[in-house]
């Protein structure tokens, strides 16, 4: 990184600076390539690219979005491109959009014909790491000791890979694109995606299992730019033999789990037998399930106490790791302090030990919890439900992102199941709450349904959300669908108890 | 964002081609030249121009310093000139000396 800082700036001033790259990037070797995207986001006033070449190199060129254009000329020995940009609109970014790379106008030059050049260019620079040596036969042997099933070795293996190589970034110009052979990865017990990739491709390879190694874009860029270049960022591995991608970067989720950005992604698969160009599979609802149980009691004097119990599959699964990780480091009764703030309902509590590294689905953890602020007695109008402390977001809350009224580009949007089951109990001689009307909405992207019930002096409440995107890409037509139908879940989760007077009716879809 | 594998030489004329100011206008505009040369052995010198005109006060802090990345794995960058171009003209040049120079924090690529 340079860093330059400019004198005397002013409204009305104009900083510039003139810069020379001499670019030797030996990435993909014996090929060229220059991709430009123009984000709408960024004022431009102009733009302009020339590229001069030897006419002996063969430059494919692709340009494409509103206000480009592209010239061709040639003088002697060397042909020219230049290409224009005068931008129609300035579009900042919406929460939640596609990458700009997705729908913004953009440009590429390269010498790179088709993607297999480009998996070969890749396949050239890791290739040949994941040599089986003694001790990873060994190793390999070990981890899958009396297990039988294929399957499962390939899990116990990669589970084995997550819990015992750390996940380390590794500064872009220390190591270029090689990976460190599997053998130096075990010794070290440290690597980047490669390293990871190398690694488990051998241990896997021990056992007969072959792996595929997928490049991948993490981020928000669901599509590959129209001619071929090295965008990907990520790699991770693919396993033919069960139709399965792992990614052992992602230290918490389980066989199988991807990275919530992993799922519906273009991924490029490279091996020994060449280059492949697919697709993850979307998210399915029922694999990525949140369930919150939560137990209450309303003392006499209004004080509430109770338990949640959390389990969680799939990506739920990966961030309830995650927090467990959090609270193992920040304490069991602080985390829960937090957790209980960050609801706006202060309090004390404690969760039950966790294990991070546990990778079996569900996942479990538990807490306990008494609130500071007691209900205000006696129990006449509107008081809040206590819903306790569920480590993830509630039903509706997460899967659609953000509203954004007018949106003009496509966004992202996750499929899963969100429920939360509240009872609320009340002491003997407190008045009861009256019972909240429930409802149910269902459109073609998700269903919402809330229950509730009185059973002698408890209050059950259940809501369940269903995510049933069938990609993670969003078309931004959908939100002029959705955004009224999640405004109702987003009521409902507001509902309060009511007591007393029928004046005070409860709010629910 | 732009992504950008190069930066470069030839000064563009036009600019702010954006209202003032208003509520929905940027605080800056930009102006970018590029220029590739491409060689035989297809490595290549990127020569690029850049000119940010500070449109609102908030753009002033962030246009005021500015970080420029490259890997060094796969090129090497040369400022050739950085100025601050005052609305009357005048160019008030950077100091040398106020160009350092720091290794890049990680980030995710395929080094990652």
């Amino acid at each position: 990184v340079k860093t330059l800082i400019f004198p005397d700036v002013e409204v009305g001033d104009t900083v510039v600076y003139v810069s020379r790259e001499q670019r030797h990037d030996k990435r993909i070797p014996g090929h060229f390539f220059f991709p430009v995207m123009l984000a709408q986001s960024v004022p431009y006033s102009a733009y302009r690219l020339t590229v001069n070449a030897p006419k002996s190199v063969e430059l494919g060129v692709h340009f494409s979005g509103d206000g480009l254009t592209h010239e061709v000329s040639a003088t002697g020995d060397i042909q020219r491109h230049v290409f224009n940009y005068e931008p129609k609109a300035w579009v900042p970014e919406e929460p939640g959009a596609v990458s700009a790379w997705d729908r913004n106008p953009q440009l590429i030059v390269t010498t790179l014909q088709s993607m297999a050049d480009l998996g070969a260019g890749y396949w050239s620079a890791m290739q040949g790491k994941d040599v089986v040596t003694t001790e990873i036969q060994t190793l390999a042997d070990a981890i899958t000791k009396r297990i039988a099933s294929r399957r499962a070795q390939a899990e116990a293996i990669d589970h084995w890979v997550k819990k015992n190589i750390r996940y380390v970034l590794v500064y872009l110009g220390s190591s270029g694109m090689t990976p460190n052979p599997a053998a130096t990865v075990l010794k070290n017990k440290y690597g980047d995606c490669k390293d990871h990739v190398a690694l488990t491709g051998a241990l896997l390879k021990a056992k007969g299992i072959a792996s595929e190694q997928a490049l991948i874009s993490m981020g928000n860029m669901y599509r590959l730019p129209e001619l071929p270049v090295p965008l990907f960022n990520h790699v991770m591995l693919y396993l033919p033999e069960f139709g399965l991608y792992t990614d052992s970067t992602a230290s918490t989720a389980a066989f199988g789990v991807l990275p919530v950005g992993s799922y519906d992604k273009p991924v490029l698969h490279i091996s020994v037998a060449g280059s492949l160009t697919a697709r993850t599979p979307p998210m399915n609802a029922e694999d990525h399930v949140s369930t919150s149980k939560t137990s209450v009691t309303v003392t006499a004097e209004g004080v509430v106490r109770g338990e949640t119990q959390q389990t969680s599959t799939g990506v739920f699964g990966s961030v309830a790791r995650q927090i467990a990780a959090r609270i193992e480091t920040e304490g069991r009764e602080k985390y829960a302090e937090i957790l209980l703030r960050s609801f706006n309902r202060p309090g004390t509590g404690i969760f039950e030990p966790a294990t991070p590294s546990d990778l079996t689905e569900p996942y479990s953890m538990q807490a306990s919890f008494v609130l500071n602020d007691r209900l205000q007695m006696p129990l006449i109008g509107e008081r809040d439900i206590p819903f306790g402390m569920p480590i993830h977001k509630r039903p509706g809350v997460w899967p659609f992102g953000q509203r954004v009224a007018n949106r003009k580009t496509n966004f992202l949007c996750f499929a899963a199941r969100q429920i939360e089951e509240i009872d609320v109990t009340f002491a003997a001689g407190l008045a009861l709450p009256r019972k909240p009307n429930g409802g149910t909405i269902d459109t073609s992207h998700f269903s919402f349904k809330s229950a509730y019930e009185m059973n002698g002096r408890t209050l059950k409440i259940r809501r369940e959300f269903t995510s049933k995107v069938a990609s993670q890409v969003c078309l931004k037509d959908m939100e002029q669908e959705i955004s009224q139908p999640l405004q109702q879940v987003m009521r409902s989760l507001g509902t309060r108890m009511v007591f007393g007077d029928r004046s005070h009716a409860a709010i629910a879809p | 964002m732009m992504l950008n594998f190069g930066r470069a030489l030839v000064i563009v004329s036009a600019l702010a081609a954006w209202p003032a100011v208003a509520l929905d206008s940027p605080a800056f505009s930009t102006a970018m030249d590029t220029r590739v040369s491409v060689n035989v052995d297809l490595t290549a010198t990127v020569d690029n121009t850049v000119r940010k005109k500070v449109l609102k006060e908030s753009a002033v802090r962030s246009l005021g310093q500015q970080n420029i990345t490259f890997a060094e794995s796969m090129s090497s960058l040369e400022i050739v000139e950085a100025f601050t171009q005052k609305s009357d003209g005048r160019r008030v040049p950077i100091d040398p000396a106020n160009i350092p120079r720091c290794r890049e924090r990680p980030r995710r690529s395929l080094s990652a």
